[in-house]
């Protein structure tokens, strides 16, 4: 277990950029719906090159995606995609739907909206999106964030297209889905502050409820990302991108601060041993030493049978830190291990784990022999095809050197257990430049007033509004403005005569129960919901049934509501049932109604609900006993 | 080229009182914020009421001058400017290749002037940043014009013709750079110009600018040079993606090739004719086998003058027959009609027809169709035209059909001889075979 960590004692730093798609009905750049689409008929492969930024120097973080050389293939379907996305036609005027959101943010969070707005390219060669950059624009500039008694400053607020759905990856050919690119993002980043992890989340969480007061923002999984960047002791900043649920943010800010503080420990000891950053790394092929033993070592087999390469790189003076372990799972040796599978290799080994994996020490001896090991100098050894090693050895070198410096800025990836996973370098401001397809927007002063004038309420009274309107409490009107659920809510109270609270409690404590057992609830859709709903409307089943459907829904037991339905054997009771029912129970028990009179009723109801609880609504059994008991009395 | 470029009114005004240059960082104060950055200079046809700056996230932003409270210079700072890689080396084994710098999107970077890109680029700028080039062919590199293409006239054709014709006597192949708007006019002067050129000339565009990731420009290239160097054949020709995809590259005749689309890197299409070739991979592969053979070029002389007073006329329902008019008493020597279907105009016009023909105007038919062969003899209407001495051209294109007339008055002298030529198949453009395939291929 980690240990926990004091933020001031480090100098941490955390700053949160909170992506959020806005809910428009077209895109930023052109007229297409905003949705997914569920087939992507049309098809079609591209190479992207690294490019001369406007001054003239090429973006050490876009070589990088280049020097892997990959193919993209891109998959679209017409309603959902155009031209636009495809990087056949020059975008079309910016949204102004989405314009307006992103300034309506800007101006609830009190920040500097700027007199001209310029589109910005910012490169990307991932192949994330057609062009090879990301179209973006800073709205606003400065403002506050207040979260709780927490206030944060925000530095910009940029509206930005979202990058191209990810299918999937194989054989050096990513493959991405149109329908996603192009779709409006606000993007908002706040000032670095020195909080807690709990601060950061309860920030990120104040920012997301200010942004759904807009009631233009999209919800669900994937609509809303946060970027965290964290530095210590003042040193370089490492973004974490892509955290896409709220309560990991803390894990991963924890888990940074103590990487980085790992990696800081490590350049002291490098810098005790006097290393010089000029004389780190040498790399040598050393496919024939090594093929001249017998290859137990599975990675080695494979490498040699497929005519494959396998490199040495000497470290001087790195013996005994590649495994050097100053936190608990955190060493150099895994970093740059996570560093080659970028590459394409599937990992490395190491000086300070050999012999090991059934590499002999005579084959350890052959590699130090040819690599020159001094007793203080470490080792790595590289196995793949030529390019992937020649580049990953190169990477090794440069990461080597950066561990003298101690943390390298590098861009990371949040894992599902809230540690983070090298991405690749952390690009500079060199890979911007002006979009020169769309001319500069001026906003007047007329813009400015129409975005005053239709401020939206804020989440406080939208919360106020819920526990007036439909009786919620405070605690269910928040879960409610905090869910996915937010106008599906309101859309089933109104269109039904089911308690609110009921309506309420189901979609935010019960789904998230449903989830927390381990149940996929991105299988219960929005129009599964509101026929649950509408069929207890009717009286088809009582509201106890829900619970037992909705989780049959998400185990992917049944398909449809009415799968579900069959499958659990629900079957509503009529009203003629019901009182021939109750009559038959009041008959059985007239001794207990003679004696007890109408305070027979309590155990009467749990006599009934034994014989029709999950087919019968609770409140229509309460009501009509009542009258059937004060009937009998009479 | 001021140190303020761009600006003017009152923005310009504002920073001529702080004594500020373009590059400068500065520290701006307006209405509520802060902003530190360097000084860009102003889009030319932008408002005069805005000042850009380039913040240190790399971002511009555009402050108005009327928010300014204060400006305060932090440093001098270096005016934008683009920096070449150094040119790699040449294998002496490799075959030689001359490549051309015209202006136009294929050689093109941002410009601060226009916001837009501008043609920018040498040649060697364009070498640089491509260096697979240096794998195909030995690379020698020269600017002819740097316009925009929309910009290009018929001297500019001239130019590139008698550039070529020099280049072929030492040259295994010229690959030319071109703006696309006008590179299917273009290409189509040059196969008349440089008709009987025993080295391969190789127009090449792209449709997405050099400065993008995206661009097509490195491809077309890569596969335009591999042609010029490579090929066995001779003669000009387009080299432009097949398709949108970065993956085969199509080569058209010069004279059989039209821009068929606003946008898509896919936009030229032979018409009435399959493309020749494909270049995938740097491999060519030749589909058509009657394409004239390389041969030696040493005594080659281009015929490269163009008449410009002739012109091409779109014929629409309702158009006025003095635009023929006018155009006979302002001296042109030529003009292509663009039909409707087979080649008609309405009869209206066979006065003022009449009248360009008896002045010694070449008066020839194409069809606004794009594809199929014009045939004055199907409807009365036409037969009316031949017989007042309009010219058909069968299935040429109007624009090869235009550039083909400015030719032929501008190198042949004898009348009758003109119209001989003009009917006569020289570069490809006319052919009396019409290809079953031509056209559902393309859709």
């Amino acid at each position: 277990m980690i240990v926990s960590i004091d933020p001031a004692r480090i100098n941490l730093k955390v700053g949160l950029e909170i992506h959020q798609q806005i809910a428009s009905r077209a895109k930023l750049f052109c007229s297409c719906a905003n949705f997914e689409s569920k087939e992507l008929p049309a098809e079609f492969v591209r190479k992207l090159r690294p490019t001369q930024s406007e001054l003239g120097q090429i973006d050490a973080a876009a070589l990088f995606e280049f020097q892997k050389s990959r193919t993209i293939r891109y998959r679209a379907n017409d309603e959902s995609a155009c031209l636009v996305e495809t990087d056949e036609e020059p975008p079309h005027n910016v949204s102004s739907d989405a314009l307006e959101v992103a300034l309506t943010i800007s101006t609830l969070l009190k920040s500097r909206i700027l007199d001209e707005i310029h589109v910005m390219r910012k490169i990307v060669i991932d192949g994330s999106n057609t062009t090879g950059f990301q179209r973006t624009m800073i709205v606003s500039v400065g403002g506050e964030l207040s979260a709780g008694a927490l206030k944060v400053g925000v530095q910009t607020i940029s509206l930005e297209e979202d990058a191209a759905r990810l299918l999937g990856e194989s054989d050096g050919t990513r493959e991405y889905a149109l329908d996603r690119l192009c779709v409006p993002l606000v993007e908002v980043a706040l000032a670095p502050i020195s909080g807690s992890p709990k601060d950061m989340q309860d920030v990120a969480l104040a920012l997301g409820r200010l942004m759904r007061s807009t009631k233009k923002v999209a919800r669900g999984l994937g609509t809303i990302r946060q970027d965290v960047n964290v530095s210590v002791m003042g040193g370089k900043v490492v973004e974490v991108k892509g955290v896409q649920k709220l309560d990991l943010i803390g894990k991963i800010v924890e888990f940074e601060a103590q990487r980085q503080m790992a990696l800081v420990k490590i350049s002291e000891e490098l810098h005790k041993r006097e290393i010089k950053e000029e004389d780190i790394g040498q790399q040598k092929d050393l496919t024939e030493t090594i093929s001249k033993f017998s290859q137990k070592n599975q990675v080695f087999r494979k490498v040699i049978d497929t005519k494959g390469y396998i490199y040495g790189v000497r470290l001087n003076g790195f013996g005994g830190l590649l495994g050097y372990e100053p936190q608990e799972g955190i060493r150099l040796g895994k970093e740059l291990a996570d560093l080659v599978r970028f590459y394409g290799l599937g990992g490395l080994f190491h000086s300070d784990e050999l012999p090991a994996y059934e590499i002999t020490e005579a084959e350890v001896n052959a590699v130090k022999e040819s690599l020159q090991i001094q007793s203080n100098d470490a080792f790595v050894l590289l196995a793949g095809p030529i390019y992937q090693v020649s580049l990953s050895a190169g990477a090794v070198i440069q990461r080597a050197k950066d561990a003298l410096k101690g943390v390298p800025s590098e861009t990371r990836g949040p894992t599902p257990d809230g540690n983070t996973r090298f991405i690749r370098p952390r690009p500079g401001s060199a890979r911007m430049y002006p979009e020169t397809d769309i001319p500069p927007i001026v906003i007047t002063k007329e813009i400015l007033a129409e975005i005053q004038e239709s401020l939206p309420t804020s989440w406080e009274s939208q919360i106020e509004y819920y526990t007036k309107k439909y009786q919620l409490s405070e605690k269910l009107a928040m879960q409610v403005y905090d869910s996915d659920f937010a106008e599906l809510f309101e859309d089933i109270a109104v269109t039904t005569t089911i308690p609110p609270s009921f309506i309420a409690a189901t979609l935010t404590e019960t789904i998230v129960g449903i989830a927390r057992a381990g149940f996929d609830t991105t299988k219960i859709s929005n129009v599964h919901i509101k026929e649950i709903f509408l069929r207890v409307e009717k009286g088809e089943f009582a509201k106890e049934s829900v619970q037992p459907i909705l989780e049959s829904l998400a185990k992917g037991e049944a398909p449809s509501v009415s799968d579900a339905v069959s499958k659990l054997s629900i079957k509503g009771i009529s009203n003629d049932e019901l009182i021939k029912i109750i009559s038959t129970i009041l008959a059985e028990n007239s001794a207990l109604i003679k004696l007890k009179g109408e305070d027979a009723f309590s155990a009467l109801m749990g006599t009934v609900m034994a014989q029709v609880r999950g087919r019968a609504d609770g409140h229509l059994v309460s009501k009509t006993l009542r009258n059937k008991l004060k009937e009998a009395l009479r | 080229m001021g140190e303020l470029t761009g600006y003017r009114g009152a923005s310009l005004k504002t920073l001529s009182q702080y004594g500020l240059s373009v590059g400068d960082i500065i520290l701006v104060k307006a209405k509520g914020a802060e902003f530190k950055g360097s000084l860009l200079p102003r889009y030319e046809h932008a408002d005069d009421k805005h000042i850009v700056l380039k913040l240190d996230n790399g971002y511009n932003v555009g402050i108005e001058v009327s928010n300014v409270e204060s400006i305060k210079k932090l440093a001098e700072g270096q005016k934008p400017s683009f920096i070449s890689p150094p040119l790699p080396k040449l294998d002496p084994s490799l075959p030689r290749v001359s490549i051309l710098g015209t202006g136009g999107t294929i050689a093109s970077r941002i410009d601060y002037k226009t916001g837009a890109v501008h043609p920018a680029f040498s040649a060697e700028e364009l070498y640089a940043v491509i260096p697979e080039l240096a794998r195909c062919a030995q690379i020698e590199t020269e600017a002819v014009s740097n316009i925009y293409s929309e910009n290009m006239t018929p001297s500019h054709w001239t130019k590139i013709a008698e550039a070529c014709a020099k280049k072929a006597q030492s040259k295994d192949g010229i690959v030319i750079g071109h703006g696309t708007d006008t590179m299917a006019y273009a290409s189509a002067a040059l196969s008349f110009a440089l008709h009987g050129i025993g080295i391969p000339v190789v127009l090449v565009g792209s449709q997405r600018s050099t400065d993008r990731p995206s661009s097509d420009a490195a491809l077309n290239m890569i596969s335009a040079a591999t042609f010029a160097a490579r090929a066995p054949v001779s003669g000009v020709y387009v080299a432009m993606h097949a398709a949108t995809d970065d993956a085969s590259i199509a080569i058209h005749l010069g004279t059989k090739v039209r821009k068929n689309h606003t946008s898509r890197r896919d936009a030229f299409e032979s018409v009435n004719a399959s493309s020749v070739a494909y270049v995938e991979d740097e491999k060519i592969v030749i589909k058509v086998h009657d394409l004239p053979k390389r041969k030696p070029s040493s005594n080659f002389e281009a015929k490269s003058k163009f008449e410009e007073k002739v012109a091409l006329i779109k014929f629409y329902p309702g158009f006025d027959p003095i635009i023929i008019e006018n155009l006979v008493q302002r001296g042109f020597r030529g003009i292509v009609l663009e039909g409707t279907g087979l080649g008609h105009v309405h009869t209206i016009c066979n006065n003022a027809i009449k009248r360009a023909v008896k002045d010694g105007l070449l008066v020839a038919m194409t069809s606004q169709c794009i594809w199929g062969r014009v045939r004055l003899t199907v409807y009365s209407t036409g037969r009316a035209l031949l017989n007042l001495g309009v010219i058909p051209l069968e299935d040429i294109l109007s624009e090869t059909a235009l550039v083909k007339m400015m030719w032929v008055l501008g190198n042949f002298p004898n009348t009758e001889e003109q119209k001989v030529i003009l009917q006569k198949n020289i570069a490809n453009e006319i052919s009396m075979h019409s290809p079953i395939r031509g056209y559902d291929s393309v859709y």
